[in-house]
């Protein structure tokens, strides 16, 4: 993010969606650096294909400018707008289901697109990661996806992605945690 | 179990997130244009126009209709100005039909996220009809005859 000003290396989201509310597109870009991931996190977690997943993230975006001023929690921004593109992303697969009639898709994988060039796993790591992945719950493999996603591991913002109890999210995320892990040095 | 606040559970349980963060990245990272969007959307923000609010949606997917695909009756309702509208998906985009209530403007517009734009006569009931959209987020706006701008929700109309 850029330097803000020297006092506040990190502005609250409350500062952020003031200085957006008075025109301030820094503050808007500083929002989407912070959640657009997350956003994205959720989006994928519906069997949407990327282009819907698009859409979906965007009408989130859309819905928080009209609504900053109406945001009355500012640090339980993340899980607003978690439980915006669920609740929209229902819409969205209602609206599918309609059109065809119960077409299972199987999670889209777009592995080999060209992702950044440094990471901190090598090649061969990510393969032995993803298919550990892959032998988890389905359950599993959104939760962690949206707390790996959600940078304080914020169990409100997460809970509100998955409409879950929030006190459910710590031993769940263990459980997961310790299945992917056992997974993990099964197969290597 | 190793849940009862062992730091070095703790320590590799992070280290296994930050991993499968750094896994999800390399994967399925947040398209660019996803990003520039999200970016692009603050350029929408109109904090004097009245919102109207999804009120109620409905199918109305019949039979008949079903091979056509996806039929919908949308209300979004504003202080000043409701919406009543008709979405029929079709091959390449949707079309709607809807009514404002009360009566009175004599325009309305469609806007997309892209920023496509297109306008609709209101006749003196309120009805209007808008044949040919593309798919994807848009809005309805409609400005009263004494200025006030209503627009709907963004959403997949």
């Amino acid at each position: 993010m850029p330097s803000n000003n020297s006092g506040r290396p990190t502005p609250s989201n409350a500062d952020l969606l003031a200085a957006a509310q008075r025109g301030e597109q820094e503050a808007w870009d500083g929002l989407v650096a912070r959640f657009g991931r997350l956003v994205w996190s959720v989006a994928r977690g519906f069997d949407l294909a990327a282009a819907d997943a698009a859409d979906l993230s965007q009408t989130t975006w859309l819905r928080l400018v009209e609504h900053m001023d109406q945001i009355k929690d500012p640090d339980g921004l993340g899980s607003w707008l978690a439980t915006t593109t669920r609740r929209e992303g229902i819409r969205l697969l209602r609206k599918r289901s309609l059109e065809i009639p119960d077409e299972h898709q199987e999670e889209q994988s777009d592995q080999g697109k060209d992702g950044p060039e440094e990471t901190a796993l090598t090649a061969d790591e990510h393969a032995q990661l993803r298919n550990a992945l892959a032998q988890l719950p389905e359950r599993c493999r959104k939760l962690l996806r949206v707390i790996a996603a959600s940078d304080q591991a914020n169990y409100t913002e997460v809970a509100a992605a998955l409409q879950m109890p929030v006190g459910s999210i710590g031993p769940t995320r263990s459980r997961c945690l310790e299945h992917l892990r056992s997974q993990f040095t099964k197969s290597s | 179990m190793n849940e009862n606040g062992q730091t070095g559970a703790e320590y590799d349980d992070a280290r296994l997130l930050a991993d499968l963060n750094s896994l999800y990245e390399y994967d399925d990272p947040v398209p660019e244009q996803v990003l520039a969007n999200a970016r692009a959307a603050f350029a929408w923000a109109d904090f004097d126009a009245e919102l109207a609010k999804l009120l109620d949606e409905q199918s109305l997917v019949g039979q008949t209709v079903r091979a056509t695909g996806d039929h919908r009756l949308l209300t979004f309702e504003a202080a000043h100005l409701t919406f009543v509208v008709e979405a029929t998906e079709l091959a390449h985009g949707r079309k709607l039909v809807g009514q404002v209530v009360p009566a009175g403007p004599s325009e309305l517009w469609w806007e997309s996220a892209g920023g496509d734009s297109t306008s609709a006569k209101v006749d003196e009931l309120g009805r209007f009809s808008l044949p040919q959209l593309p798919a994807g987020p848009a809005r309805l706006r409609c400005e009263l005859p004494d200025g006030t701008r209503v627009v709907t929700e963004w959403g997949t109309i």
